[in-house]
């Protein structure tokens, strides 16, 4: 009994100091979270490349373009050769990265040279991109960007295959 | 008679040790709302808003990412060593302080936090900083760790609060892990 009873004593003393000390020390606390995210660099897969497809060279030179969406035209003394293998199509790339953030493209700004190994050449140039100028990944983190180009197609030039390469860069705005 | 006058001993014992509890309670829970009851009315600190250091990817070195709670908008922010992926989630703390008319108040910031990912890797965040909005100079923030209760009349009944802006620096280490990461930090509020 007299056990308890000290027991009791003290633990209301305790208390009563503690919430005195609260009191006196008129001061409150508040708390906030801070939060940062660390992401991975950008990154930018190629996927497929540049393909103009097949083409007929003509007495007079001219241009074949394929647009980002891959729709092939030309101008001046070529003929596309439509139905033919390897069908025209636009450079796909990956772009990888922070979901929902934006980035910079840049695309070549000066002509590339393609060759054919026997000492002929062609050039592409005005190069184009869906999108354009700025991406925006998608809620996984990625984003499809095509590239298209135009090429420059010399009279009566050489028959035969004809490679080259270009890079596009991204960069997080 | 010697337990007659041993019981009554007791009972007064009793009576002292429940009335101590009863005050002692009545202050602890006073103390835990307002810290200060004698002295204010109505003292509260919240936390507004929290402290986001936007999405990063780390240097070949190390980097810090600084919140600057006297700047606003795009300007808060400023970096070295890192490339910041999406500023768009950035922000200062905002906590939010109310107390007695016209009184002063004393802001105690933490000298560094940690925040960490799931994974167990962690950032150090230091150099906090505050800018209540009663100290206010032709309004520009300015740091000061001390603010004034005004008054406030949302709904046209005038309340007496301050607000003030917490900024830090995080700390990023070259290839720092990827993920988000959280923590927490206290800043004290002294009624002066």
């Amino acid at each position: 009994m007299r056990t308890v009873l000290l027991s009791l004593v003290i633990a209301g003393l305790v208390l009563s100091l503690t919430a005195g000390a609260f009191a006196q020390a008129g001061s409150a606390t508040a708390t906030a979270s801070a939060t940062a995210d660390i992401v991975s660099n950008l990154t930018i897969a190629n996927v497929t490349g540049l393909q103009f497809g097949k083409i007929v060279s003509g007495a007079t030179g001219g241009t074949v373009t394929v647009s980002p969406t891959g729709t092939r035209t030309s101008s001046g003394g070529v003929s596309p050769v439509n139905g033919a293998t390897p069908a025209p199509s636009a450079a796909s790339f990956t772009v990888t990265g922070e979901a929902g953030a934006s980035y910079a493209i840049t695309l070549p700004t000066s002509a590339i040279t393609l060759g054919n190994g026997a000492g002929g050449s062609m050039t592409v140039d005005s190069f184009s991109s869906n999108p354009d100028g700025t991406g925006t990944l998608a809620a996984d983190g990625h984003q499809v960007l095509d590239v298209g180009a135009t090429l420059h197609v010399g009279a009566s030039q050489a028959a035969g295959t004809y490679t080259g390469t270009f890079s596009v860069a991204v960069a997080y705005n | 008679m010697g337990d007659s006058r041993r019981l009554r001993v007791f009972r007064a014992v009793v009576f002292v040790a429940g009335a101590i509890l009863v005050q002692a309670s009545a202050q602890a829970q006073t103390a835990t709302v307002t810290a200060s009851v004698t002295v204010v009315d109505d003292t509260t600190t919240i936390a507004l808003r929290d402290l986001h250091f936007g999405s990063i990817v780390p240097g070949s070195a190390a980097g810090t990412v600084t919140i600057d709670p006297a700047q606003t908008g795009a300007a808060r922010l400023s970096y070295s060593g890192v490339t910041m992926a999406n500023t768009s989630s950035i922000s200062d703390a905002l906590f939010r302080v109310t107390g007695a008319p016209n009184r002063y108040y004393q802001i105690g910031l933490p000298a560094s936090c940690a925040i960490v990912n799931g994974s167990g890797s962690s950032m150090v965040v230091d150099g906090f900083r505050a800018c209540p909005i009663s100290m206010m100079v032709g309004g520009t923030r300015v740091y000061r760790t001390r603010g004034r209760f005004h008054s406030h009349t949302p709904g046209g009944h005038p309340v007496f609060y301050d607000e003030f802006y917490v900024g830090a620096t995080l700390h990023v280490a070259s290839g720092q892990a990827t993920g988000p990461y959280r923590g927490t930090f206290d800043v004290s509020i002294h009624y002066e």
